[in-house]
């Protein structure tokens, strides 16, 4: 299981809360199945994430039912927080496609 | 933004956020034991386990709430919480430090409300940016409210492209008849002023141009006059009020906000023409005007200027025209007069609450050094030294928020009562002040001294908390921080007393110069001399008063002496021009004031008659015009038509003994010249009479003879020696106020000599237990403790006294008449303050002296 990089729980709060509303738990287990049980977030480093994102107005949230009939506070995706979460990910990318051009580079290429 | 509006909301529904992030969080929980529940995990179990992974709720909720932005303001609420707590402890601690600031606090926050409503604060009229007075400044730098009429007719023409309109004032004091006649006051005014001013009416209306015109006696009550001289009777529109000779008929009354522009509202305005009858002096008038949208102060100045072109010294009058904007009930001058004033006034009140803060600055040093214990615990289990400080400060803030509030509803109260008792009874006319009324600006004022008085409080135990090492501390043990917390409430402590210092011997200054006027010798017998205040002096007053029993002889002339400086005029002689003090008297003058005459003869009754070229000049202005030679049958030229005395070469016919007739403070005149009037002469303007029998019955006798001369006068005799008394009134109130501050700053300061003195005993038991033990005498201890007291006490009075000498040497040189070393206050104010500040530290040592040496020792250390 890989651990979270420092900086980039905020990114993939907001990506999985922008798959639909959704709760705390239900949003940890997005992020575990997407990464395919890969990472793990954890549990109490969730809600000060979100309420750090719910401060800078990236996400909303609302009192809502749950599947087991529980009351449960659900997040959306605000509209700035969907412009930031595509600019994160593109920034993601850019620094991801560096990464691995370094760290991919055999012996000679940087003659 | 949204980040602070979120904050906001969360901090105003608190308790909504935090039930919020329970459920949440026992949601979470709930969820994951669902979960496990399915996988076959039991429910007990699965709760259990859900719980443990979620980890210390407790602390993901701090995590949330500082994510919020929440934590400084819970660290806030908590060092409030304690703050409250620890001066509940210690209530006697807290009210007390609460009355002394509240105090000093309401003492400056009042002297504020007053310097605003009266210095600061704009007229409430139409154009207040625009509106401005013109006056008339002379060569000399003198700046004065009164043009002769001829000026203010050229200025008024010549201001008519940057001023949209001039008005014309002048001061009418007259008696108003009927069943119980009264002093009344009220200005004779021209019919622009309603309209520049922007006049609002309750009832009736304003004069008008017509109504000038045709003179019509007309009268626009304002709302204190409607008040006071018709009972607030809504039909007094029509009726008639007849004030002196003139009977007016009341048009309109002025809503209560209008008050004109002057500090003492006037009761009423009447027209200017046709006012001639009861303003005696309209011939000079003040004058103000409003600016165009657009034109500044200078612009105007500049245009007014051009009626006065060519003008110069040699004519006497105006040479200057000086426009200034209205921002106050004092026109800008006597503002900028006020306002530089101010400043000793402020000094004194600020010097009070800096020693009230330097008093509360020891109390806490010595109360932080009592907690040491209890703070260096704090420090030792985690509290951060910052964290520490923080928390002192918050308490001192506290303090000082409570007494911001007591000393602003002090405030109110003592400027409702100033306002209702002291001002109400300001001579014969009660006058109607602008109300000082509540203003936030004041009540920001007080909050700002409370901030300054709480960082002052509490600072220098905050910063001492803050370097204390915490295993001293907790162990009670004397570090270098005790050595240094002394040295500077030493400081503090020596600061309070000099500042005492200076206000006790400047109120000693200002009495001992207001007790000048017991010392002065007028050189006439002014308890026996009564103004009668009969306006205009008639030939049928003069008889009715000489047969009044009791008044032994009876003299007219233009000026009762006393009423403040003697009018002056350039005289020219051989050497040149001579400012000197002038009057105008009639043949009896002398002989009635028992003023001797040295040389020559009173003047005669004809020269009276006809106002001779002949004056009598007193022995100073003798010496000062002629030198040592003989003056009698000497001349002397006036040459400016701009002062009452006709231009012409005057003959000297007598020299008459040199007497006061000015301010007291200048004693004996140093230059007067009298010259001759009589009754119906252009010059005559007082009655004066000579009081043989019982004078309070004489007095009364003499308001009939005014009344039997003329029904339509009220008189109100008074004695010149009541007249100088009122000179000493202003006196009176800097000296009482001086005294009241000194006064107040000492007490605070030997409250805290004697805590600081009651403290170091208190801490020192120990030692001085070892002192006694080892064979000191009481009384040994005695002086032990007391040496350090003292020496603060004269260290005080020695930074103390160089600030008083600055400060007199600065009003000398201003001032020339007042006398600011004075030996009685240089000498009975530091004692004084010396011995009460000894017997303040006396009572605590003493106690010291007798500590039994068993007990002390047995004290933990």
């Amino acid at each position: 299981m890989a651990t979270i990089l420092p900086g980039t729980l905020d990114v993939l709060v907001l990506k999985a809360v922008s798959l639909g509303a959704e709760h705390g738990f239900g949003l940890l287990q997005r992020i575990r199945t997407l990464s395919a049980g890969a990472l793990e977030v954890e549990q109490g480093a969730l809600y000060p994430a979100l309420a750090r994102l719910e401060n800078q107005g990236l996400v909303d949230a609302e009192w809502g039912t749950s599947d087991n009939n529980r009351r449960a506070k659900y997040y959306r995706l605000t509209r700035t927080g969907r412009a930031r979460l595509e600019q994160q990910r593109s920034e993601w990318h850019a620094l991801a496609d560096a990464m691995a051009l370094v760290l991919g580079a055999g012996k000679g290429a940087a003659r | 933004m949204s980040g602070l509006r979120n904050l906001l909301r969360t901090l105003v529904q608190r308790r909504r956020f935090e039930r919020e992030l329970d459920d949440e969080l026992a949601f979470h929980v709930a969820a994951r034991a669902d979960q496990l529940e399915r996988d076959g995990v039991a429910r007990a179990e699965a709760l259990r386990r859900a719980r443990l992974e979620l980890g210390m709720a407790e602390l993901h909720k701090s995590d949330v709430r500082a994510a919020k932005g929440l934590a400084p303001f819970d660290g806030l609420m908590l060092d409030l919480r304690q703050a409250a707590r620890s001066l509940l402890r210690n209530r006697l601690f807290a009210l007390t430090t609460v009355a002394i600031l509240a105090l000093a606090i309401a003492a400056n926050a009042a002297l504020f409300a007053f310097f605003e409503a009266y210095v600061l604060r704009a007229p409430d009229v139409r154009a207040p940016g625009r509106t401005v007075d013109v006056l008339a400044g002379y060569d000399d730098g003198q700046v004065a409210g009164l043009w002769p009429m001829a000026d203010a007719e050229a200025l008024a023409a010549a201001g008519a492209g940057t001023l949209e309109g001039t008005w014309l004032a002048n001061n009418v004091r007259v008696p108003l008849l009927g069943d119980a006649p009264k002093m009344t006051f009220g200005l004779a005014v021209s019919a622009s002023y309603f309209d520049l001013l922007g006049a609002r009416m309750q009832r009736g209306r304003t004069f008008d141009v017509v109504d000038e015109r045709t003179r019509e006696p007309v009268l626009v009550l304002s709302a204190a006059g409607w008040r006071r001289l018709a009972h607030a009777d809504p039909d007094v529109l029509g009726s008639v009020l007849k004030l002196g000779p003139t009977s007016y008929t009341v048009i309109g009354i002025a809503a209560e906000g209008f008050r004109g522009l002057d500090v003492v509202t006037p009761e009423y305005w009447i027209p200017r023409a046709g006012a001639a009858a009861i303003a005696s002096d309209i011939e000079a008038t003040t004058m103000g005007g409003v600016l165009r949208e657009g034109v500044t102060v200078a612009q105007a100045q500049d245009a007014l200027a051009t009626a006065l072109a060519g003008r110069t010294a040699e004519d006497g009058g105006p040479t200057r025209v000086v426009v200034a904007a209205r921002t106050s009930m004092f026109d800008g001058v006597e503002a900028g007069t006020l306002k530089a004033a101010a400043i000793p006034v402020f000094a004194g009140f600020l010097l009070v609450l800096l020693v009230a803060c330097a008093n509360l600055a020891n109390v806490a040093l010595a109360r932080a050094a009592a907690r040491r214990r209890e703070l260096a615990i704090r420090v030792s289990v985690g509290a951060s030294r910052w964290r520490v400080a923080r928390h002192l400060l918050v308490e001192s803030l506290l303090l000082a928020a409570l007494a911001a509030a007591v000393g602003t509803l002090v405030c109110a109260g003592v400027v409702a009562a100033l306002q209702r008792f002291v001002f109400a009874d300001v001579g014969a006319v009660a006058p109607d002040l602008v109300p000082p009324a509540f203003e936030w600006g004041r009540s920001a004022y007080a909050a700002l001294l409370a901030l300054v008085a709480a960082l002052a409080i509490g600072l220098a135990p905050a910063l001492e908390a803050g370097a204390q090492s915490p295993v001293h501390g907790v162990r009670n043990l004397g570090t270098d921080g005790r050595a240094r917390t002394g040295r500077l409430r030493d400081v503090l402590l020596v600061g309070q007393i000099a500042a005492s210092a200076v206000l006790l011997v400047l109120a000693g200054l200002i009495v001992a110069n207001e007790r000048r006027v017991d010392d002065l010798d007028p050189g006439y017998d002014v308890a026996r001399i009564v103004d009668t205040t009969f306006p205009v002096p008639t030939e049928r007053a003069l008889r009715e008063l000489e047969r009044v029993p009791g008044v032994a002889a009876v003299t007219a002339v233009a000026r009762a002496p006393l009423y403040g400086r003697a009018w002056t005029a350039p005289v020219r002689v051989a050497g040149g021009d001579v400012g000197v003090g002038f009057n105008h008297v009639d043949d009896r003058f002398f002989a009635t004031l028992g003023i001797g005459l040295a040389r020559g003869r009173a003047f005669l009754p004809e020269e009276a008659r006809n106002e001779a070229n002949v004056a009598i000049v007193s022995a100073a202005t003798a010496r000062l015009l002629f030198g040592a030679g003989d003056p009698l049958g000497r001349t002397f030229e006036v040459t400016t038509d701009l002062v009452p005395i006709p231009v012409g070469r005057y003959e000297v016919v007598g020299v008459a003994d040199d007497v006061a007739s000015g301010i007291f403070l200048e004693g004996r005149d140093r230059a007067m010249v009298y010259f001759p009037t009589a009754i119906g002469g252009k010059h005559a303007g007082a009655l004066l009479a000579r009081v043989s029998g019982d004078v309070a019955a004489t007095s009364r006798a003499i308001v009939d003879a005014c009344t039997r001369a003329n029904a339509s006068v009220l008189c109100e005799p008074t004695t010149l020696a009541a007249v100088v008394q009122q000179q000493r009134v202003p006196f009176a109130v800097a000296g009482a106020i001086a005294t009241a501050l000194g006064c107040a700053a000492l007490a605070i300061s030997c409250i805290g000599l004697y805590g600081v003195v009651g403290f170091t005993v208190a801490r020192r038991t120990r030692e001085i237990g070892v002192r006694i033990a080892l064979g000191a005498t009481p009384r040994a201890v005695l002086r032990f403790v007391l040496d350090g007291a003292v020496r603060r006490i004269v260290l005080g009075l020695a930074l103390g006294l160089p600030v008083c000498i600055a400060i007199s040497a600065l009003v000398a040189a201003q001032l020339e008449v007042i006398r600011a070393f004075d030996s009685r206050a240089y000498l009975a104010m530091p004692l004084l303050l010396a011995l009460v500040a000894f017997v303040a530290a006396f009572v605590p040592a003493r106690r010291a002296a007798r500590i039994a040496p068993t007990e002390a020792l047995r004290e933990d250390g």
